[in-house]
């Protein structure tokens, strides 16, 4: 193990357990969000303490209930103004793949818009799964599987080729959204 | 006596030194990526209508202004009140509220002064036509 994996464990130890939540609660599950934020459940224990309210201090996206196509933009710009590295969860089945709205006007799930980490069913899901959810999400962060982190660590890697004169192919991500980057 | 005052500074250093050195630590170690998104001003995700610097009517800061004398007048009449008993009375007053000498009526005639002197500036706005929204 070189010192810079130890470093890296160390780091990614350090953001599993400060995750600040940019909560995008649209719908009904918002209750179910609350009850998870709240002492009896309390996601603090779990080093999710603060539901920031701004995007620019926050890194984990919890997208709360449906995402309809008129409001897929807004959630896209929303990711793109968040800290980085950054994870996202779907709280929810509405959030996950459009749950019982099957019409034109919902998103059939929010990664149609964004690249999604971790999606947590149920309708709405019981605070305890949430709490499950956000335990695989720290486990994927500490081995440095969130979607943003293995976008951030190809980058590094084609940097380090290039500065080598080396040919690296930044493989393709899984997740691609349907909708386009925001025009800023 | 100066050694209080050394940990105060001890104190005051401490702390501006952690939060100088934590600002300088995200500055100098955090990453930083860039992209268009980040410049765009946050609106819950639309995107901005007009420009922050937008002009307010001036009759909001005649309104304020006008608030604040009759605040202030508010907030007189609390202790005024509180102190009333004690104003009314020309000897002491027990802890029941009986007064023991004559009743004087300088606090109420204190207090109608006091009006007095807002009824005053009340009717030069009035004049003025600063209260109303036309």
């Amino acid at each position: 193990m070189g010192l810079t994996t130890k470093l890296d464990a160390a780091v990614n130890w350090a953001r599993k357990f400060s995750l600040f939540q940019y909560p995008f609660v649209t719908a009904c599950c918002g209750m179910e969000f609350m009850s998870v934020a709240a002492p009896k459940y309390d996601i603090a224990r779990f080093g999710a303490e603060f539901p920031r309210f701004s995007p620019r201090q926050a890194d984990l996206l919890i997208i709360v209930g449906t995402i309809t196509e008129r409001q897929g933009p807004a959630l896209r710009r929303i990711y793109e103004q968040m800290c980085e590295p950054k994870w996202v969860v779907a709280f929810g089945v509405c959030a996950s793949t459009g749950g019982f709205y099957q019409n034109y006007s919902t998103m059939p799930g929010a990664d149609q818009a964004i690249p999604v980490d971790v999606y947590i069913p149920g309708c709405p899901p019981r605070p305890e799964q949430v709490l499950d959810g956000l335990i695989m999400l720290q486990e994927r962060i500490q081995r440095g599987e969130g979607h943003n982190q293995i976008v951030i660590a190809n980058e590094k890697a084609a940097m380090n080729a290039q500065k080598l004169g080396i040919a690296y192919d930044v493989p393709a991500t899984a997740i691609r959204p349907r909708i386009e980057a925001s025009k800023g | 006596m100066t050694n209080n005052y050394l940990a105060a500074a001890l104190m005051l250093l401490v702390g501006v030194g952690f939060a100088l050195a934590l600002t300088a630590l995200a500055k100098y170690i955090g990453p930083r990526r860039p992209n268009k998104a980040k410049d765009v001003p946050y609106e819950c995700g639309s995107d901005v209508i007009g420009s922050p610097r937008a002009r307010f009517e001036v009759k909001f800061y005649q309104v304020a202004i006008v608030f604040l004398v009759f605040d202030i007048e508010t907030a007189f009449l609390y202790p005024w009140a509180l102190k009333y008993r004690d104003l009314s009375c020309s000897g002491a007053v027990d802890a029941g509220g009986v007064c023991s000498g004559a009743v004087s009526l300088f606090g109420l005639g204190e207090v109608f002064v006091f009006m007095g002197i807002l009824v005053v500036a009340l009717a030069y706005v009035w004049r003025k036509r600063a209260v109303g929204w036309e």
